[in-house]
């Protein structure tokens, strides 16, 4: 009893203490994973060229601005060798193997940068100019070298003709960018999670709905047809719903799985910073009290059981959302025999992206009306205290 | 109400189906008919502030420069949980936190409840309220909040300080004037026995002494010192200008303090001691002993603020009538911007009262927030000195009291004419 | 008595002058919604509906696909929709009266003039375009209107509704009265001037062979000899209208007799252009006059002299098919049939039998076979077999008919905006800016409840009176302080101070500094004030 006692008091809401407690771990392990779910499913989805672009690259390395790495990497390559390693570029692997060298970089450089956060501003003034200088001397040193040598040879000139050598980190720098389409979001998500930052989940967040947008407008069939960049477009028609009991189609799944990951690694991320900002805020005193703790515990777990709770009823919402059509039309088709619902039911709009729009909105509606006819909280609060009952 | 995230969450959502419908986009479609589930599955869940409430304070009357603790204790008493709320217990700005913080995020279960302690710190004199609390609810996931109040509140009152000034009195020239008159012991209804007299019809049975009915067959009654031998008036100038010097430094709470600790120390040898206060107007006291006295002139001066400008004169006149012959008067006044001080002051000493003029400078308080030039500085400094020359030149004692020294040395600097 | 001046007050107040600005405000919009609902939602008798079965619905012609199994659509929003038809080569856009208009803004032309402020009735622009666009990519339109609204679409193809009514003195039926005329045609599928029949576009009627089965049913369409297969019911599919079950015998007829009901008709000039693929498939007789000035009356001849605008006399084109390939010939390519009556498949002509009222009062006639025979053509797209294929589709409009209550007109009209503002270009741009602005404006303007802190602040009121820091720098000033410190030490009262003589006084103060300042009025250097200054000071200490 008394090594529980002992136990319970050793527990603070230091941040040292709490970058450990298990529910703060959940949440950023839950966003760490779906960030890179929502990467190897964005890569499914939006990483292929058209057939048509293939065939016209005719077996040499081509690029279309899909969200994949390796394509981009292996065209540049063509001209000059990377000098990042070919395993840590992901070139030469297929599937998901090509990321775990990218993903190992990524790693390695958030884990860095909270080092770096946790020591005093001169060592990152120090890095900042150490790495200003390598760059400055890998771009001068080989001119200055080629230009003296030159000389030594030839006698003096200008050195106009050696500026080529100041672009030689071009290749490096590009091989960045290329890197960079798929895994800028990662290293900022995962620098947002593990260095707590919202600015940079946020930001990672907004990227993917970017590379959505970009990749929806250029398949757009009035962009794709007066220019095509032989981006694979998605299916124009949502399919069969035939997955989980016919509830929705697997495009549909497909595109939902993302979005709802996408909300999972943002709130999931955010969640943990919010909760470790709250404790910060706390002075010494309320860090020891055994209230602010027990209510900290409090409101950490409520924050994972709605996290969970209502992502998955989002997720199962929306999925009925998107099915709602079928059911409105069975329900215009009760009413038979009024010229309106004659046409509704056969509406064309009810068949198409329309249909479904409107009956998802008016589905929506009735959702979210219905907190005003269930009392949800009255029921599960009534649940919980004679769960306490029980048990006590 | 809807956060700026719900709002933006919501805004998006419906632009990403509208703009997804534009472009024939099913991902646009279903991450904004995601985004529109979420925010109505969020809104089923709401918190609420059904929350019962009391606050407990370790003191509500304190000196000026006190702790108090203070335990707010939250009870939810419905069937729901509250959900994600904040509470905040709405502190005086006045008042600084000491330890501990007055706010807590919480969840309560139906049923549970929860305690917030923290200490504060009161270093200004005056009433204040703690209270109400503040109750916040924000949805989990920062898409909706809501706020609210609760009336709890808790009355504070802040006493002037009350220094030790009796071995500063001893030492200077001031007790002398009437320590014969405070030991001159005359009887009284007072508390302290005095002597033993035969019964007079009228005198009450409870004062009959029975022991010495039974010794002497004698009705005798116990006869009791009067408890104030002396009425000290303490005359507390509370005008405008006394607000000047700083917040903490200035006249009016110099003056607050010297009051306090010169009413507490004749109150303690069972003097009674009446209280004016003049600003917009004058406020009297009349002369009464004993704690309850003490603590009706600590919440008289813990109340009083800076406005008006009454002349002292007026005051003098208006209680000419009042004073009890030979009573000792402290006038406690920065002697700024009132042309009567002279001749009130004159006339009370012509009146032979014994009459101790405790001046804050306030020039020198002055200085203390505005940058007043050397010359001027030493013209109103030599002003200054002139008129409280020209006090001790009809008889007061006169005590120049700098900011920077405390009550008691100043009371032994004491200047007789 | 009115108070007019409290009367007056309150009427300026600010109170008054802020609701009086809202109500107006209200009022404006109130105004401002009704009368654009009021212009959408117009009561009126619903008619020529395909859902419906009155007398002039299109109840039994839909049913009759129906049970041709050809799935049958309606479009209850705007024709914009056509563009999301996947297979429009196998699909028929049936319009049967244009009722009325809607709400639509500018549009980007293309054209010198960027941008059209007017739209015109019927059908915005970007929907004709949709309707165009549809038929390029081999869509079928069935157009049936008279004096409705559909004269900006027919512009588009480059014919002419004349708008009045179409009379034929001889050609109509005598019981039902002159509002029914017969327009009759021999040779339908004779598109042009020369005699030239196209019957090859309808499957139904097509036999290249001329063996007598249609090719569709024919077991090698290009030899006679070869031996058929038997036909019957269960093998005519879609062209069963015209297999006669009892005497076996196929109807290869290619005139029609339609029995039409308030005819109008098209321009003379425009309607037949061989070049633009426009051809006049029916006119009505030379007896037939067009009632141009609305009269109601035969007046031609001579009327124009009296200031009486005439009528004109037929024979008008009524029925004009317009091909996107020349005389139809592909069975894919788009086609359009503009018929000058909007009643031809009205239940009560294209099936008396629906009501026994109508059943012995309406004649005989071929407007079920006409409909039937476009159907056909339209989606017996492949060359074999006469059931459709999977995609066929009819879809009836039904976005320019009357609904029955106001909320179905609501209904429609949410799904007209919708699809009005995610296609039309101008609209897709209005709400697109209207979507940013919304959320730049969420983003700038929202703000968060900021988060509760204790602020520790105890107001600061540094009170002095800055102003008289110079007046105490004046020698007036300075004197008079000295004076005072002079009379004050030597405790004289004001009158004996005053009463002193200057010499006494200079016995009195001794510093010949002070003495001059005392009785020397000058202006003072700022240091000469501080040296005396500072031997006021110090004659005030040695005094004492």
């Amino acid at each position: 009893m008394d090594m529980v006692e002992k136990e319970k008091t050793r527990e603070t809401l230091h941040i040292p203490l709490l970058r450990r407690k298990w529910q703060i771990l959940t949440f950023q392990i839950l966003s760490t994973i779906s960030l890179l779910i929502v990467m190897i499913r964005m890569n499914i989805l939006y990483g292929s060229c058209t057939e048509e672009f293939i065939l016209l690259a005719e077996g040499s390395a081509y690029w279309c601005p899909a969200y994949e790495h390796t394509r981009g990497l292996v065209w540049l390559s063509n001209t000059h060798d990377p000098l990042i390693p070919n395993f840590l570029l992901g070139i030469g692997q297929s599937g998901l193997s090509s990321f775990s060298g990218p993903l190992l970089l990524c790693i390695l450089c958030t884990v860095s940068w909270s080092y770096i956060l946790t020591k005093g501003e001169k060592l990152q003034n120090d890095i900042k100019k150490g790495a200003g200088i390598i760059l400055a001397l890998w771009v001068f040193i080989p001119f200055l070298f080629t230009w003296i040598s030159s000389m030594a040879f030839n006698g003096p000139e200008w050195p106009l003709k050696h500026f080529g050598a100041l672009f030689s980190p071009m290749g490096f720098f590009l091989e960045l960018v290329f890197l960079g389409v798929v895994f800028a979001p990662i290293l900022a998500g995962l620098m947002g999670i593990w260095g707590l930052s919202r600015r940079l989940i946020t930001w990672a967040m907004g990227y993917f709905l970017l590379v959505i947008g970009i990749h929806a407008i250029l398949t757009f069939e009035e962009i794709s047809g007066a220019f095509d960049l032989g981006l694979l477009a998605l299916p124009s028609q949502i399919g069969k719903s035939s997955m989980f009991g016919g509830l929705i189609s697997p495009l549909g799944f497909d595109l939902l799985l993302i979005s709802i990951l996408l909300l999972i690694f943002l709130e999931s991320g955010l969640a943990a910073i919010t909760h470790l900002e709250y404790a910060m805020s706390l002075p010494e005193g309320s860090k020891n009290d055994i209230e602010y703790i027990k209510q900290f515990n409090n409101v950490v777990n409520s924050n994972l059981i709605h996290l969970v709770v209502i992502i998955s009823l989002t997720s199962f919402t929306t999925m009925l959302a998107l099915q709602f059509d079928d059911l409105l039309v069975s329900f215009v088709g009760i009413m038979q025999g009024s010229q309106w619902s004659g046409q509704v039911q056969e509406s064309l709009e009810l068949q198409m992206t329309y249909g479904k729009v409107i009956s998802a909105s008016l589905f929506m509606l009735v959702v979210a009306g219905m907190r005003y006819i269930i009392p949800w909280q009255r029921i599960f609060g009534y649940i919980e205290m004679n769960i306490n009952n029980l048990r006590s | 109400m809807w956060t700026r995230k719900g709002t933006i969450l919501l805004a998006s959502g419906v632009s990403l189906i509208l703009i997804g419908m534009m472009i024939s986009n099913f991902q646009f479609i279903i991450i904004g008919l995601t985004f529109i589930a979420f925010l109505s599955i969020n809104g089923w869940v709401d918190g609420h502030s059904e929350l019962e409430i009391s606050r407990e304070l370790s003191a509500y009357n304190v000196y000026k420069g006190d702790k108090i603790m203070v335990d707010l204790t939250i009870t939810n008493k419905s069937y729901k949980r509250t959900q994600q709320i904040e509470i905040f217990d709405n502190v005086p700005h006045e008042m600084k936190l000491h330890f501990g913080i007055n706010k807590m995020k919480i969840n309560l279960g139906p049923g549970q409840s929860t305690k917030i302690s923290y200490f504060v710190r009161c270093p200004l004199r005056g009433y204040y309220t703690i209270g109400p609390v503040s109750v916040r609810y924000r949805n989990v996931f920062n898409l909706f909040v809501n706020e609210s109040k609760i009336d709890s509140r808790s009355d504070v009152t802040v006493f002037p300080q009350v220094r030790d000034i009796e071995e500063a009195l001893l030492k200077s020239d001031v007790p002398n004037m009437y320590t014969g008159a405070t030991t001159l012991k005359t009887p009284g209804p007072g508390m302290e026995f005095y002597s033993l007299r035969e019964y007079i019809p009228g005198d009450s049975f409870r004062s009959i002494n029975w022991k010495a009915f039974a010794r002497t067959g004698e009705l005798m009654v116990n006869e009791k010192t009067r408890d104030a031998v002396t009425d000290v008036f303490i005359f507390l100038d509370i005008r405008d200008v006394s607000r000047i010097g700083t917040v903490l430094k200035n006249s009016l709470e110099m003056g607050t303090i010297a009051a306090a600790s010169v009413a507490s120390h004749f109150l303690k040898r069972r003097d009674s001691v009446a209280l004016v206060t003049y600003g917009s107007k004058m406020d009297y006291l009349g002369p009464e002993t004993g704690d309850k006295q003490n603590f009706k002139i600590l919440s008289n001066l813990a109340s009083v603020s800076a406005s008006g400008s009454m002349p002292l004169q007026a005051v003098t006149n208006a209680l000419t009538s009042r004073i009890s012959r030979g009573s000792p008067i402290f006038i406690i006044s920065s002697l700024e911007g009132d042309g009567t001080t002279l001749p009130a002051i004159r006339s009370l000493a012509g009146r032979g009262h014994e009459v101790i003029v405790l001046s804050p400078s306030s020039i020198d308080l002055e200085r203390l927030v505005s940058r007043i030039p050397r010359l001027s500085y030493e013209v109103l400094k030599l002003e200054r000195q002139n008129r409280l020359t020209a006090i001790s030149g009809y008889g007061a004692k006169v005590i120049d009291w700098m900011p920077d020294v405390e009550l008691s040395q100043a009371l032994m600097q004491v200047k007789g004419s | 008595m009115v108070d007019w001046k409290r009367f007056s007050k309150r009427i300026i107040s600010e109170k008054y002058r802020r609701n009086a600005l809202l109500f107006s405000f209200w009022t404006l919009l109130i105004l401002l919604v009704s009368s654009i609902a009021v212009s959408y939602v117009i009561p009126g008798e619903t008619q020529q509906s395909a859902y419906g079965n009155d007398w002039n619905d299109l109840g039994s012609f839909r049913e009759e696909l129906n049970d041709l199994n050809i799935p049958t659509t309606a479009l209850v929003s705007s024709p914009l929709l056509l563009s999301e038809v996947e297979f429009p080569e196998e699909s028929v856009f049936v319009i049967s009266g244009v009722e009325r208009d809607t709400i639509s803004l500018p549009r980007f032309t293309g054209d010198e003039d960027v941008i059209q402020f007017s739209e015109g009735d019927g059908y915005t622009s970007s929907e004709i375009v949709a309707i165009a666009q549809y038929v390029e990519r081999g869509g079928t339109v069935l157009l049936m209107d008279d004096f409705g609204y559909s004269s900006n679409l027919a512009d588009q193809f480059g014919l002419e509704y004349t708008g009045h009514s179409l009379y034929d003195g001889e050609s109509y039926d005598r019981e039902l009265g002159y509002n029914f005329v017969w327009v009759n045609t021999t040779s339908a599928y004779n598109f042009t001037t020369t005699p030239n029949s196209q019957k090859s576009v309808n499957p139904c009627i097509r036999d290249i062979d001329d063996d007598g089965v249609i090719d569709l049913l024919d077991a090698d369409p290009n030899n006679p000899n070869t031996p058929n297969p038997v036909i019957n019911l269960l093998n005519v599919g879609l062209c069963a209208h015209r297999f006669d079950v009892e005497t076996g015998e196929w109807d290869f007829s290619e005139g029609y007799n339609l029995l039409t009901n308030g005819l109008s008709g098209f321009d003379k000039t425009s309607a037949y252009n061989p070049s633009e693929h426009r051809y006049v498939v029916a006119r009505t007789t030379l007896d037939s006059w067009m009632d141009n000035n609305d009269d109601g009356n035969y007046t031609i001849g001579g009327y124009e002299a009296l200031g009486i605008e005439g009528d004109e006399q037929g024979p008008f084109p009524v029925y004009v098919r317009y091909c996107e390939n020349i005389l139809c010939r592909s069975s894919t390519s788009g086609r359009i049939h503009f018929v000058s009556d909007g009643s031809m498949l009205i239940n009560s002509l294209y099936n008396p039998e629906f009501d026994e009222f109508y059943s012995g009062l309406v004649p005989q006639n071929d407007n079920r076979k006409w409909a039937l025979d476009i159907i056909a053509e339209s989606l017996l797209v492949a060359q074999s077999g006469t059931n459709i294929s999977s995609n066929a589709l009819v879809i009836f409009d039904e976005s320019r008919h009357q609904q029955q209550n106001i909320f179905g007109d609501t209904y429609n009209l949410i799904y007209y905006l919708l699809i009005y503002f995610t296609n039309d270009w101008m609209a897709m741009l209005i709400l697109f800016l209207i979507l940013f602005i919304s959320l730049e404006a969420i983003i700038i303007r929202k703000e968060d409840p900021e988060d509760w802190r204790h602020i520790f602040r105890i107001i600061y009121y540094g009170f002095g009176d800055a102003t008289r820091y110079e007046y105490y720098q004046k020698s007036d000033k300075i004197r008079q302080v000295l004076l005072t410190r002079v009379r004050n030490l030597n405790t004289l009262s004001r009158e004996e101070f005053d009463a002193l003589p200057a010499s006494e006084l200079q016995n009195m103060v001794k510093d010949p500094v002070l003495i001059r300042f005392i009785f020397e009025d000058r202006k003072y250097r700022p240091d000469e004030l501080v040296g005396i200054v500072k031997k006021i000071k110090e004659w005030g200490n040695l005094n004492n």
